[in-house]
């Protein structure tokens, strides 16, 4: 994890930043990003989540209620 | 080189063998990429480099039409460069549209090499592959699971990765007919590697575990660990843990559940002293049963759960242990 110190050495830190013009040795414009890319997204879906009850138990005894609650709705752990 | 679809035929899936064993993936993807082949009304081919193909036989029963066989020494060591440059030969020389390997350790360090020389696309990770109207698309998860992307790819090999346990098993069948054919292996440089000590690691089948409890930032002390292993034990379950106690060094990767570690999907879940942070609640929200433990009831781990606690889990965990003694 980084430290508040590090985080402050961070901001000043100078970073060197490359371009599509540094690159220009290796391939032309096709060769890089979206268009250099053999995979293409062409579609996206919201996967569907499993809806959950959340029985949420707290305070004293919440252990047994817990333990409780899961015998009579599956017998148990 | 890649080339274009026109020219290309046959689904092909690569076979990991380790110490003499199949991995179960190769199983798995003989199942999806029958399938595959199926749908394209064209042939499986199995890719089987090994120092030894006693089990080339074993690949036409679990769904092979063609096993090509490589048999060299060199495949005797989780070395990518001979299995790189052997396979992208034999791509080359047979043009198959799709090609199909497991994410396992060694297939995500291989499959990238052979993409990368044949100057293909690969889309690591996928949890669905379909024909739809002919054309390949690959599902995976992204941004950590909140989507599902649909992927195609504009050249061949169609090359995707697939964890282990995603697809079903082809099950096996011994009056299947197929043919082995002996193909002969490039003799690779030697030098380029030279593997010097083989250290076993401690062995974690966190994803074949049936029960996984899992600790995180809730952890105040590596040695806690033994609190959360004796729960472990009074469910017979196996340990798991978030990213951060991994980093800090307090328990080995194996056990690291969530998108960059392992993705578990076991009949009951217990997480302490876990927030659920999207990148572990998609290592682990497909689990059949969740309960989880943490002081603070605004904890997003809470929504994903079915059974919570709220309460700190060096109270709670220990009281657990005693109740389900006296049970």
């Amino acid at each position: 994890m980084p430290s508040l110190t590090d985080k402050l050495e961070a901001k000043k830190a100078d970073i060197e930043k490359w371009g599509l013009d540094d690159l220009l040795d290796i391939g032309d414009e096709e060769h890089f990003g979206l268009s250099g890319s053999p995979t293409g997204v062409v579609n996206i879906e919201v996967p569907e989540e499993k809806g959950r009850e959340s029985k949420i138990f707290e305070g004293p005894n919440s252990v047994k209620k817990l333990i409780g609650e899961i015998k009579s709705d599956i017998g148990g752990i | 080189m890649a080339y274009d679809e026109e020219e290309a035929e046959g689904v092909w899936i690569y076979c990991e063998q380790e110490k003499g064993e199949l991995h179960p993936v190769s199983y798995e993807l003989l199942n999806k990429g029958r399938e595959l082949a199926d749908d394209l009304d064209t042939d499986l081919t199995a890719l089987f480099l090994t120092p030894d193909g006693d089990n080339a036989q074993e690949l036409i029963y679990r769904g092979a039409d063609h096993v090509y066989l490589l048999e060299h020494d060199s495949f005797n060591h989780p070395n990518e460069n001979p299995f790189r440059e052997n396979i992208v030969k034999l791509v080359e020389e047979d043009k198959p549209e799709i090609f199909l390997m497991g994410a396992t350790h060694f297939g995500r360090s291989l499959a990238p090499r052979v993409a990368a020389a044949l100057e293909t696309g690969l889309t690591a990770d996928c949890t669905g592959l379909k024909i739809d109207e002919e054309e390949f698309v690959q599902i995976r998860p992204a941004f950590t699971g909140n989507i599902l992307a649909h992927i195609s790819t504009d050249r061949c090999p169609k090359m995707s990765t697939v964890r282990y346990k995603e697809f079903e098993e082809f099950e096996r069948d011994t009056s299947r007919n197929g043919e082995i054919v002996k193909k002969e292996p490039i003799d690779s440089p030697k030098g380029d590697v030279a593997i010097l000590e083989e250290i076993i690691e401690e062995e974690v089948n966190i994803q074949e575990a049936e029960i996984v409890v899992s600790a995180g930032r809730g952890l105040k002390d590596p040695q806690d660990f033994e609190m959360i292993e004796k729960l472990c034990s009074e469910v017979g379950g196996t340990v798991g843990s978030s990213r951060p106690l991994v980093d800090e060094g307090w328990i080995s990767r194996n056990h690291q559940v969530g998108y960059s570690g392992n993705r578990v999907k076991p009949n009951l879940y217990i997480a302490c002293g876990i927030s659920g942070a999207p990148q572990h609640l998609a290592g682990m929200k497909d689990s059949e049963i969740i309960i989880a433990i943490n002081t603070d009831p605004s904890a997003p781990i809470f929504d994903h759960a079915d059974y919570g606690i709220v309460g700190d889990l060096y109270e709670v965990v220990p009281e657990l242990i005693k109740q389900l003694r006296k049970e």
